[in-house]
């Protein structure tokens, strides 16, 4: 077995893949060659430090684009499947038409005066004709995956518009609340647009407005996915939303408000987000609070992270989208009197969790960050192996333990409670589905 | 989650149940987004990959007939939509992505005490060497490699995912280390290479 031989088989020698005499020749060559046994060890490092790498972790906000992803796409399947057959075959229709005039004009012009042979039909018959530039879509079939999408006829690389489009929709309402955020910190106006002002009419590009009986602060808005419906929306989705303030909110400090949706319906999906006005900040990615379902006459309690940077009357924006039909709520409210830290403070007896700490995280594991908390402040904590893998940054200078410690465990998902003087971290409890 | 409860889940997505398949999301979204990370290395086209093999997977569960597992079957889209986002992309010469700059802000991780924090250092910069050196190779040895040595598969699950003979998978990881180890360049020395 000469180097060549050898160097095809490194792989096979590292994983034992090697019938036993091939193995023998193989290791007796890397023994005694020294540069076809320097790129074999080489090789079982490189293997080994791919291994050890760590996954990238997944950014805050995926799971959420997911979800709009994935609305987007139901959104404009079902108005694929509320058009009549001639709006979305209509145009593919017109256009066979146009080609069989064309070619009838084209066989009648060149039919022999003897009218003996008849003109060979053009090639182009036997396809398709192209869609209409601007015309409806037809359904793609099933997204880019061939039909018998599975390990033995799997999915192909082919480009799938529908598939996209729906991740391109659910980037642009993305990119609209981050447009909304940063108008908002530039000049400090509306949180939402004007036309989305409580107490006006909802501003549905189909054009119903507001639907009767709309309560102030629910406006009859688009379905996820972005595009105007053809069919007017039915009966529209109600969906409550109330929002509690924090209880003594303090200036600096990481304070909870909770938001309580309930809907009529059973929705598979709420998208929960919420903004603060420019002296408040929601300590959640993209102020994303919640995404999942929410069944019919469940109300579900989603704590609101948040600090104001001055004292006063701060007000907060919350949208709760689903993709039925009007089935975007928007709420604005009120959080009254945040002080400062150096105004009467509400009772609180001071003792190590009042005590603030002075660190800052910068994408460490939640379970270290609680840890160095609980360890700076003195404090007891609780937490199950394996949990707090999850990924933080958090600034927590100046800020109390307890605080600390919950907004911490907050970002991977997890909740603080005090048990005597122990601080036990567990998982949020989610609604049951 | 074990087999059984994704046969389950797969079932009622399959009949439009879109709560079994945002529980089967959350069980492989870490995944998918870490595969096409590791293909692209770009976060954002990362992110829209994985979103678009989500769409794509709901779009077409129907034709999953279990022949492999779910997860397979969900690497291949996620392959496959990656591959495709490097081929419609205007391929910048070199996408180089250091460890630390991987997603902003490795470099600050909370310290771990016990940690020998030379080594640490050592171990990160042989980390970035590595990830460099991956983005060098060609989209279909990076493939093999994210999804053997990065994601841990085994030859005949990779077979199917990328749709060639176990063979050509074999051969192919073969070639595509000893294209790593090309691509490491300078680098190889913090490997105590020569």
């Amino acid at each position: 077995m000469d180097c060549n031989a050898v160097l095809d088989r490194l792989t096979l020698v590292a994983e034992g893949d090697l019938p036993a005499e091939e193995m023998l020749i193989a290791r007796a060559h890397l023994a005694d060659c020294g540069s076809c046994g320097a790129a074999y060890r080489e090789l079982l490092r490189l293997s080994s430090e791919l291994r050890e790498l760590p996954p990238p972790p997944p950014p805050p906000d995926l799971r959420a684009r997911i979800a709009l992803a994935l609305n987007a796409s139901e959104a404009a399947r079902r108005r694929d499947a509320a058009r009549s057959p001639w709006e979305v075959f209509g145009p593919y229709l017109a256009a066979a038409a146009v080609v069989a005039i064309a070619f009838g004009l084209t066989t009648l012009l060149s039919r022999p005066r003897d009218g003996g042979r008849v003109a060979r039909a053009p090639a182009t018959m036997a396809r398709p004709p192209e869609p209409v530039k601007g015309a409806a879509q037809l359904p793609a079939a099933e997204g880019a995956v061939p039909p018998s999408a599975d390990a033995t006829t799997p999915p192909g690389p082919t480009p799938d518009d529908r598939s996209r489009l729906a991740v391109e929709a659910a980037n642009r309402r993305i990119r609209e609340f981050q447009e909304r955020e940063a108008m908002k910190s530039r000049d400090g106006e509306a949180l939402w647009p004007s036309d989305l002002e409580p107490g006006r009419e909802g501003s549905a590009p189909n054009g119903s407005g507001a639907p009767p009986g709309t309560r102030p602060g629910t406006f009859a808005t688009p379905p996820l996915g972005g595009e105007p419906s053809v069919q007017p929306p039915k009966a529209p989705t109600q969906i409550d939303v109330n929002f509690r303030p924090p209880d003594q909110p303090l200036v600096g400090v990481g304070v909870y408000g909770v938001v309580e949706v309930a809907a009529r319906d059973s929705l598979p999906r709420v998208v929960v987000t919420a903004g603060g006005d420019e002296g408040l900040a929601i300590n959640k990615p993209e102020g994303m609070l919640y995404v999942g379902p929410l069944k019919a006459g469940e109300t579900l309690r989603i704590p609101v992270p948040m600090t104001a940077s001055k004292a006063g009357l701060h007000e907060i924006g919350i949208r709760v989208e689903s993709d039925a039909p009007g089935g975007t709520t928007d709420l604005k409210a009120f959080v009254p009197n945040f002080r400062t830290s150096d105004a009467p403070k509400p009772v609180a007896p001071a003792g190590p969790a009042d005590r603030p700490v002075n660190l800052v995280f910068k994408n460490a594991s939640v379970r270290q960050a609680l840890l160095d908390i609980a360890k700076q402040a003195g404090l007891r904590l609780e937490m199950a192996e394996g949990l707090g893998a999850e990924r933080t940054s958090q600034d927590v200078r100046g800020v109390p333990a307890r605080a600390a410690l919950r907004a911490v465990a907050e970002t991977g998902g997890y909740q603080v409670d005090e048990v005597g003087e122990v601080f036990r971290v567990t998982r949020t409890a989610r609604p049951n589905p | 989650m074990n087999p059984s409860d994704h046969a389950g889940l797969i079932a009622r997505a399959q009949a439009s149940d879109r709560e079994a398949f945002d529980r089967l999301v959350d069980e492989t979204h870490s995944m998918a987004y870490a595969t096409a990370y590791r293909l692209i290395g770009d976060a954002d086209a990362a992110c829209d990959a994985t979103q678009e093999a989500y769409v794509r997977a709901y779009s077409s569960l129907h034709t999953f007939r279990g022949n492999s597992s779910f997860s397979t079957w969900l690497y291949r889209i996620v392959v496959n939509v990656s591959l495709d986002v490097l081929r419609r992309r205007t391929r910048a010469p070199e996408r180089l992505m250091l460890v630390d700059e991987e997603h902003g802000e490795h470099a600050v991780e909370v310290a771990d005490p016990s940690a020998d924090p030379q080594a640490d250092v050592e171990r990160r910069e042989r980390q970035a060497a590595v990830l460099r050196a991956l983005q060098r190779v060609s989209d279909d040895h990076r493939a093999v490699l994210v999804l053997f040595d990065l994601n841990g598969l085994a030859y005949e699950e990779i077979a199917a995912i990328l749709g060639v003979p176990l063979g050509t998978v074999k051969s192919r990881l073969n070639r595509a280390r000893l294209a790593l180890r090309d691509a490491l360049g300078v680098d190889a020395e913090l490997f105590g290479v020569p």
